[in-house]
C-alpha cells in the first residue's frame, strides 16, 4: 500500500499528503534530527523535504528501490545541502565518542526498509576501515577531514576507502545499472 | 582507456555523494558527465548511501502535530496551483443541446419546466469560462514555468516535455561554440564555497548560470540579478545578465541574456537587488562572483 503513495503524489492528488506523513513523517523527522544542528533547524528542513519530495515523486522507480529509500534520498539531499551551506554540524557525539564506543547496530530485521537490511548485511562484507568510515561519514555526519584527523589517516585515503565501500555496497544491492553490466562483460 | 574514464566518473560521483567535491572536481565531474551521457540521470549511489544512512534509525517518534500542521499548510500551497488547473480541465461547457434537455426535466407524472435563459445570459457564462481558462493559462505560464527559473527538478504536473531542455541546449551551447568557457561561482566571502557554475559564450552572447547552493529569496523584498563586468565598460556600471528569483528549493538554472554587447567579460557576479531589478546597482549585496 505503502508503495503507491509517491505515484498518487505524482499525479496531483492531495489527499495522498496524508498517507505521505503517516509513512514517511517519523522517518523524514528521524533523519533531521540527526543531521540537523537543533531543533528549529529540523523542523525547517522536515518542510523543506516534504516538499522535495512532492516536487520529485514523478522520478520515483520502484525497480530501482523502495519508497522508503528514496524519500530517505530526497531526505538526505536537503539535509547535506542545509548543513553545506551553513557549515554548520549535525547534532551527534563526538567523533572521538563514537569511536571510543561502536554502534552494536541493530538486528536487520529491525531496519527501516528493504534496501536498509540489504545494506546493513552488505556493509558487513566491507574491510573494517571501509565499513567504519562509511559509518562516520554517512550515518553520523562527519567530514573526511574530521574522520582523517580522528583515524590518523591520510586524507586521501579516506576518500579512497570511503569511495570503494560505498561503490562496494552499491553493487552488493545490485543498483549497478545494465549498461556498466555490459560494460564488464 | 574508456573504462578508465568511467571508473574516475564513478569516483567524482562518490565523492560527491558522501564528501561533496570541490570546484575542480565539479568541472571534472561536469565534462566527465557528457562523456558518459547515461550517467546523468542516475542516482544508485545516492540511494545506496541512503539506504545506508538509514542504518540504526529510530522511527518511533512521529511528527510533532504542530509541525505536521506545517507540512501540511506547504501541501495547501503546493497543489493549490494544480487544483485550480484541474477545476478549469474538468469544467464542461454546456452544448445547446444539454442545455435543452436540462430545460425540461420530467420527474413522475410532474413536468418541472427550468426557466429558460435568455441569450445574453449564457453569453455571460461564455466570458466566464473563457476568463477561466485565460486565468489556467496565465497560471501554468507565470507558476510552472517561471522565465528565469528553471528547476532541473521534475515538477508534479505532467506537462508535454520541451523540444529541448535547458540542459541539452546548454550542452549543445557548449559543443557548439569554440569559445564557450565554464567557471565556478563563488561566495566572495568564502571563495571555497561553490554555489554553482556559469557557461559563456562570447560568440553567442549567450550563457547560463547553475546555482545549487543560493537561498531561496522574498520576491517581496528583493530579487537576484546577474552582472556582466566587461572591460570596455567602467567597473562600476557593468552589464545586467537578467534578473531572477530563487523559490524552488534544489538545482536552479539561469539563463544569461545581457542587454548590451558583451566585449570581453572579465567577472560575473551575482547582488541582490530590490524586487525586478535596478539599472545601476550600488554592489552592496554581491552573493556570487566568477572571474573569467
Amino acid at each position: 500500500m505503502a508503495q503507491v503513495t509517491l505515484k498518487r503524489i505524482a499525479a496531483g492528488d492531495k489527499s495522498a499528503v496524508q498517507d505521505c506523513l503517516n509513512n514517511y513523517g517519523g522517518l523524514v523527522w528521524s533523519l533531521a534530527r540527526r543531521m540537523s544542528p537543533n531543533s528549529n533547524e529540523a523542523e525547517d528542513a522536515v518542510q523543506e523535504i516534504f516538499i522535495d519530495i512532492w516536487k520529485n515523486a514523478a522520478r520515483f522507480d520502484e525497480t530501482q528501490s523502495s519508497e522508503t529509500t528514496f524519500v530517505a534520498m530526497i531526505a538526505r539531499r536537503r539535509l547535506i545541502d542545509r548543513l553545506r551551506k551553513t557549515n554548520r554540524q549535525p547534532n551527534t557525539d563526538s567523533l572521538e565518542d563514537i569511536l571510543a564506543e561502536p554502534s552494536n547496530g541493530k538486528d536487520n530485521d529491525l531496519q527501516v526498509s528493504v534496501e536498509a537490511k540489504e545494506a546493513a548485511q552488505a556493509m558487513k562484507h566491507l574491510r573494517p576501515e571501509q565499513r567504519q568510515i562509511l559509518h562516520l561519514s554517512i550515518v553520523q555526519g562527519f567530514s573526511h577531514q574530521e574522520i582523517a584527523d580522528a583515524l590518523k589517516m591520510p586524507l586521501g585515503t579516506v576518500k579512497t576507502h570511503a569511495r570503494r565501500g560505498l561503490i562496494q555496497v552499491r553493487e552488493l544491492l545490485g543498483l549497478d545499472s545494465d549498461f556498466e553490466k555490459e560494460a564488464t562483460v | 582507456m574508456k573504462n578508465l574514464q568511467k571508473d574516475r566518473l564513478l569516483e567524482l560521483l562518490a565523492d560527491q555523494t558522501i564528501f561533496g567535491l570541490s570546484a575542480e572536481e565539479l568541472m571534472e565531474l561536469e565534462k566527465s558527465k557528457k562523456q558518459f551521457p547515461e550517467w546523468e540521470k542516475d542516482f544508485s549511489l545516492e540511494l545506496t548511501a541512503a539506504a545506508i544512512g538509514l542504518f540504526d534509525l529510530d522511527v518511533s517518534d512521529d511528527l510533532p502535530a504542530s509541525l505536521r500542521a506545517k507540512v501540511f499548510a506547504r501541501a495547501d500551497e503546493f497543489f493549490a496551483p494544480q487544483e485550480e488547473l484541474q477545476n478549469v480541465v474538468n469544467f464542461t461547457p454546456r452544448t445547446e443541446k444539454t442545455i435543452g434537455s436540462m430545460a425540461t426535466e420530467t420527474v413522475g407524472n410532474i413536468t418541472e419546466t427550468a426557466p429558460t435563459r435568455p441569450f445574453w445570459q449564457w453569453l455571460g457564462w461564455a466570458f466566464a469560462a473563457a476568463a477561466c481558462v485565460a486565468l489556467a493559462i496565465n497560471l501554468w505560464t507565470t507558476r510552472s514555468r517561471p522565465q528565469t527559473e528553471i528547476v532541473q527538478n521534475s515538477p508534479v504536473i505532467q506537462t508535454p516535455p520541451p523540444k529541448m531542455s535547458v540542459e541539452q541546449e546548454r550542452s549543445q551551447q557548449l559543443a557548439a561554440a569554440d569559445d564557450a568557457v565554464e567557471i565556478p561561482l563563488a561566495d566572495p566571502k568564502n571563495t571555497k564555497e561553490v554555489l554553482g557554475e556559469m557557461v559563456w559564450s562570447n560568440k553567442l552572447q549567450k550563457g547560463y548560470a547553475r546555482f545549487r547552493n543560493l537561498p531561496a529569496n522574498d520576491i517581496t523584498k528583493e530579487s537576484y540579478q546577474l552582472w556582466i563586468v566587461d572591460e570596455s565598460q567602467n567597473p562600476k556600471t557593468p552589464i545586467s545578465g537578467g534578473v531572477f528569483n530563487i523559490s524552488a528549493t534544489g538545482e536552479v538554472i539561469v539563463p544569461i541574456d545581457p542587454q548590451l554587447t558583451v566585449k570581453k567579460p572579465v567577472m560575473i557576479a551575482i547582488t541582490k537587488e530590490k524586487p525586478g531589478g535596478v539599472v545601476v546597482s550600488k554592489q552592496e549585496k554581491v552573493v556570487a562572483l566568477a572571474k573569467i
